[in-house]
């Protein structure tokens, strides 16, 4: 039998069988949907200003006020460090404009391929991009706060841990996740684009 | 109802087998196949105001429908009684009677079998022959040239034609 001839039967088939939903109930429920989705999004949006603007007022007060110039430069050094991450992973963030889905399968491959790259890298270096100037801020700002040795021993080895966690989880999600979906969307995209 | 309402329902009508199809083929599962054809509704509908008509709406809708279903990733685990499933594209065939109907079913799911076995960018290239898709219409859904999509239909319908030959032994 040619393939011509199991081609045939394929247009038949998905032109029978029930619709879950038709007509007004369709309009309605994938309105409810896509306005769930919109709400989703506008409260992570909320969420994000929010600790952009709690880091501003917090760690721009003691910028201003903090008792030596150690603790100022530290909490300066904060407050852009954790601005700078938040507008870096800003721009990381996958695509969500509506009309994206409608561009070329390759164009859109291409596109998602470089945001999964550009995440394999933040994920990579977040050392030097998130942990870094966070740690360091954090460290002076305790050091200069002129806390003794203890608290900044205790300080050192919260942060030594913290940042330990934060590297290895994101190590995880790289090898787990990341890589794998680069390697998937190379893969399609060599299918398509190779003779 | 508005315009745009009435565009959407009648796209969503004028494609639901064409979007059913592809979700059985790039879903794991039935299950997984029923929450891929509800994403592409909500795909379609969040894109459509967005559409700016520059080409035919079907192929528009195709593209979106591919890369809704091409973000997914599938599951591992495929369940053999797809059929069962009240939303399988197979499903009312199965249970419609006469014997040549039900052959005509098998022989799809050997189609969707083989399909199963391409590479996922050579399934997109095999579903859209088998969607009757002209040369041009393709290289416009998936942004590759018509030489190109020639060359490599060729390839694809060959290897589809022995796995399902191959099945069929």
């Amino acid at each position: 039998m040619s393939l011509d001839e199991y081609a045939e039967s394929w247009i038949e088939s998905g032109s029978g069988g029930g619709e879950p939903a038709a007509g007004e109930e369709l309009l309605a429920r994938v309105r409810e949907r896509s306005e769930a989705f919109e709400r989703r999004i506008r409260r992570r949006d909320l969420r994000e200003s929010a600790a952009a603007v709690f880091v501003v007022v917090v760690f721009g007060y003691e910028t201003i006020t903090a008792g030596s110039w150690l603790s100022r430069m530290g909490a300066a050094l904060v407050m852009t460090g954790a601005l700078y991450v938040m507008w870096r992973l800003r721009r990381a963030r996958p695509d969500e404009d509506p009309a994206a889905a409608g561009r070329p399968v390759a164009d859109r491959l291409r596109i998602r391929l470089r945001q999964v790259e550009e995440q394999v890298r933040l994920h990579e270096t977040v050392l030097w991009w998130y942990l870094a100037p966070l740690g360091v801020g954090s460290v002076m700002f305790v050091v200069g706060l002129g806390s003794g040795l203890w608290a900044t021993l205790t300080t050192l080895a919260v942060i030594a841990v913290l940042s330990e966690y934060v590297r290895r989880a994101n190590g995880r999600l790289v090898r787990s996740d990341l890589r794998p979906r680069r390697e998937r969307l190379a893969r399609l995209l060599r299918e398509l684009e190779e003779a | 109802m508005s315009d745009l309402e009435d565009r959407y329902l009648r796209l969503v009508a004028e494609n639901r087998g064409r979007m059913r199809r592809l979700s059985r083929v790039y879903a794991g599962d039935a299950e997984a196949a029923r929450d891929l054809y509800q994403e592409m509704l909500l795909q379609v509908w969040r894109s459509l105001p967005s559409f700016e008509g520059r080409s035919e709406p079907g192929t528009w809708l195709y593209r979106v429908a591919l890369n809704t279903a091409l973000q997914r990733r599938r599951r591992r685990d495929r369940r053999r009684d797809a059929t069962l499933d009240p939303d399988d594209p197979l499903r009312d065939r199965a249970f419609a009677g006469p014997e040549e109907r039900l052959e005509e079913v098998r022989r799809t799911e050997r189609l969707y079998e083989a399909i199963d076995r391409l590479g996922e960018g050579e399934r997109a290239l095999a579903l859209l022959y088998l969607e009757e898709k002209s040369y041009a219409e393709i290289s416009e859904i998936l942004g590759i040239t018509e030489n190109h999509v020639g060359v490599k239909l060729h390839r694809i319908k060959k290897k589809l034609s022995d796995l399902v030959k191959e099945d069929d032994r």
